[in-house]
């Protein structure tokens, strides 16, 4: 059976309290897809490895200090300063609560995590972002993409939606 | 099929991957008149690489960026996903369910290469079958419908299927995005079981993705 990413990000979330989740995992919050066994999460504070290592988290060997295995074995990229040139303090503000069961974690908003997705271009980034817009486009927030992206990206953006939004 | 090779000038388009493309972007990118530009786009959509959008918009398969010696090998894949039909019921996983113990055939893309490989979370079920219309019969019994968003895709065996795996992999380079990652690690793991002759070509980001990924899975972390 597939593993359930979502219990390990309530696990993620109690032990480290304000994160928020991005990358592939929220896309699959946004509209089921595919998504690999890591998980990538913005943190509020700088990463302190003391506590890392006294949850039980290991650093990741060919790690530049960003990447960590939680203690079930999943491979976690913090990110502390930005995410695709978003900075950290306004994913964190914005981050939406999803519920899972009687806990909630959190997950960067739809905005944030499109223009992360255009930003980022490579060619696993260019399929979340197909997905994303053809299931979400229409309910993309555009004065909450104004605070973030520049006026080229917002028409970019706008048209690749149009295209694609059912 | 036959594919010109002339047509391979059209992967310039990809110096920068986007969802969508117009044919300003093909005309542009080529430097065809948007004359040529269309007829090429039709070729494109003929072989399975390209699929149009609303308001003169396309997609673009990101295996077209694959070298040209491969497209030979990938074109049953490409046909085969571009006469693929969906089917859908409750559009969550329980079709998949129900769709395994429906129908007969060989399971292909997310799926297999989830059994193969462990990577990516599985999401599209597809399986070649001898008859897609028999298929699809069997499916409509059981309430599933036809569309574009079902989670079940059946495919029409197309091409050659002798060395599975190696089928597996050219489907998954055919189809693209997230599923180049499949094909990364079906390379990695079962490569004595591929044609040497018959391989992709990946961004070293991509694979330095899988591998990690893959370590990650047999537990080759620092303690």
């Amino acid at each position: 059976m597939p593993l359930n990413l979502e219990h390990e990000a309530v696990k993620i979330s109690d032990e480290l309290g304000n994160v928020v989740f991005v990358g592939a995992f929220a896309v699959n919050h946004y509209s089921t897809y595919r998504t690999t066994r890591d998980i990538d999460l913005v943190i509020a504070s700088p990463l302190d490895e003391q506590k890392l290592i006294e949850l039980g988290y290991t650093k990741w060997e060919e790690s530049r200090g960003v990447s960590w295995s939680t203690p079930r074995g999943i491979k976690v990229d913090f990110y502390t300063r930005d995410l695709g040139r978003i900075p950290a303090a306004w994913i964190l503000k914005k981050a939406v609560e999803v519920r899972l069961g009687r806990k909630a974690i959190r997950v960067i908003c739809l905005e944030g995590l499109i223009l992360a997705k255009h930003r980022a271009g490579r060619t696993t980034d260019v399929d979340d972002l197909r997905q994303l817009l053809t299931h979400c486009g229409s309910t993309i927030r555009w004065d909450v993409m104004e605070e973030i992206a520049d006026p080229l990206e917002i028409t970019e953006l706008k048209q690749l939606s149009s295209a694609l939004s059912h | 099929m036959t594919i010109r090779p002339e047509l391979a000038i059209t992967q310039t388009i990809g110096v920068r991957e986007k969802p969508v493309y117009n044919i300003d972007d093909l005309s542009k990118a080529t430097g065809f008149s948007r004359a040529t530009a269309y007829r090429a786009l039709n070729e494109l959509r003929e072989v399975g690489f390209a699929e149009r959008l609303k308001e003169g918009y396309f997609t673009i398969r990101s295996s077209l960026f694959q070298p040209f010696s491969l497209w030979e090998y990938l074109s049953p894949s490409l046909q085969a996903l571009k006469k693929a039909r969906f089917f859908g019921l409750s559009y969550n996983e329980n079709d998949v369910r129900l769709a395994r113990q429906i129908l007969k055939g060989m399971l292909t893309l997310d799926y297999r290469a989830y059994e193969l490989t462990q990577l990516q979370l599985p999401h599209l079920f597809s399986i070649y079958v001898e008859d897609t219309d028999q298929a699809a019969r069997m499916l409509r019994k059981h309430k599933f419908s036809e569309g574009t968003r079902g989670r079940v895709a059946i495919m029409q065996r197309t091409g050659a299927f002798e060395n599975e795996i190696q089928r597996v992999y050219l489907d998954c380079i055919a189809y693209g995005g997230r599923s180049l990652l499949d094909a990364i690690a079906i390379e990695i793991l079962h490569g004595e079981k591929l044609d040497p002759r018959v391989r992709g070509v990946f961004k070293a980001e991509d694979v330095l993705k899988v591998r990690e990924e893959l370590a990650s899975q047999s537990g080759t972390r620092s303690r």
